[in-house]
């Protein structure tokens, strides 16, 4: 006596047991596609500081990275603070509207102080105003 | 006659191994190429703050990475909120000009900015350590 009949169900296809996992994968992949947002990356790491700010980021910003190491980093180079003038200058002559540029600076929470003051010096002294520290919100404090 | 493009071979349902293929290299793209960074600003013009002349500008100067602030000559820690507080209500319209030791960490004088908004200060100004 046969308890099972051979023909009652579909012939297995080698994939079925595929599909859990591919269950798992699409998920992931949605996760990934609607958490995540793409944008360039740095040309070198930068662990902002963490601050309670609330105020978002403007992307029009030109952004000047100033990394662990005191690097400064302006448009995917390497630049010394003495050349700093000219490209900033020659951005400022290229935007649209002159009245909302600004400047943000991406700088590692290590920097010791003295080396954004010394940068800040540098932007001001070439004219420009209206700057920004860029952070990231930390955990909430007690 | 009969032509069969496969001979041999029996019609199956769609193979599901490109498709897996396709969908692990979406995933892997998705995956190192977005960002959960979420970046937040602060402003450091001084451009906004020339309206009037402040009445009073206090200075608080954070003196190590450990989080020694010193203001007037008292020294408070910045983890001690309830300290912050009783400098701040002293004064609460006052300008705080924060300052900084020197090789003292961006980090501890935004933590600092923080404490001293968290502490009720209206007015917390950078300008003093940052021209």
């Amino acid at each position: 006596m046969k308890l099972v009949a051979e023909n009652t169900h579909r012939k297995d296809n080698g994939d079925d047991a595929l599909i859990p996992l591919i269950n798992i994968v699409f998920l992931m992949l949605i996760f990934f596609m609607v958490a995540g947002q793409i944008s360039k990356s740095d040309a070198a790491f930068v662990s902002p500081p963490e601050s309670i700010s609330e105020a978002y980021v403007d992307d029009e910003a030109l952004q000047i990275l100033l990394d662990a190491d005191k690097q400064l980093w302006l448009n995917d180079e390497q630049i010394a603070l003495e050349d700093l003038d000219a490209p900033l200058i020659a951005a400022f002559e290229q935007v649209e509207n002159p009245d909302s540029f600004s400047l943000a600076i991406k700088a590692d929470g290590d920097v010791p102080v003295e080396a954004l003051q010394a940068l800040m010096q540098r932007i001001k002294a070439a004219g420009f105003r209206r700057i920004t520290l860029l952070t990231q919100p930390g955990e909430e404090q007690p | 006659m009969q032509l069969e493009a496969f001979p041999g071979k029996k019609r199956r349902g769609i193979s599901l191994t490109p498709l897996i293929d396709v969908v692990f290299i979406l995933l892997l793209f998705f995956m190192l190429s977005s960002n959960f960074m979420h970046w937040r600003q602060i402003s450091l013009s001084s451009a906004n703050q020339t309206e009037n002349k402040p009445d009073e500008i206090e200075i608080v100067r954070v003196e190590s990475d450990a989080g020694r602030v010193t203001h007037d000559g008292k020294t408070y820690q910045l983890t001690d909120l309830d300290g912050l507080r009783t400098l701040v209500a002293a004064a609460p319209e006052a300008v705080y000009a924060v300052e900084a030791a020197p090789e003292v960490k961006t980090q501890t004088l935004v933590s600092l900015l923080d404490q001293l908004h968290r502490a009720g200060a209206q007015k917390v100004s950078m300008t003093g350590v940052l021209p």
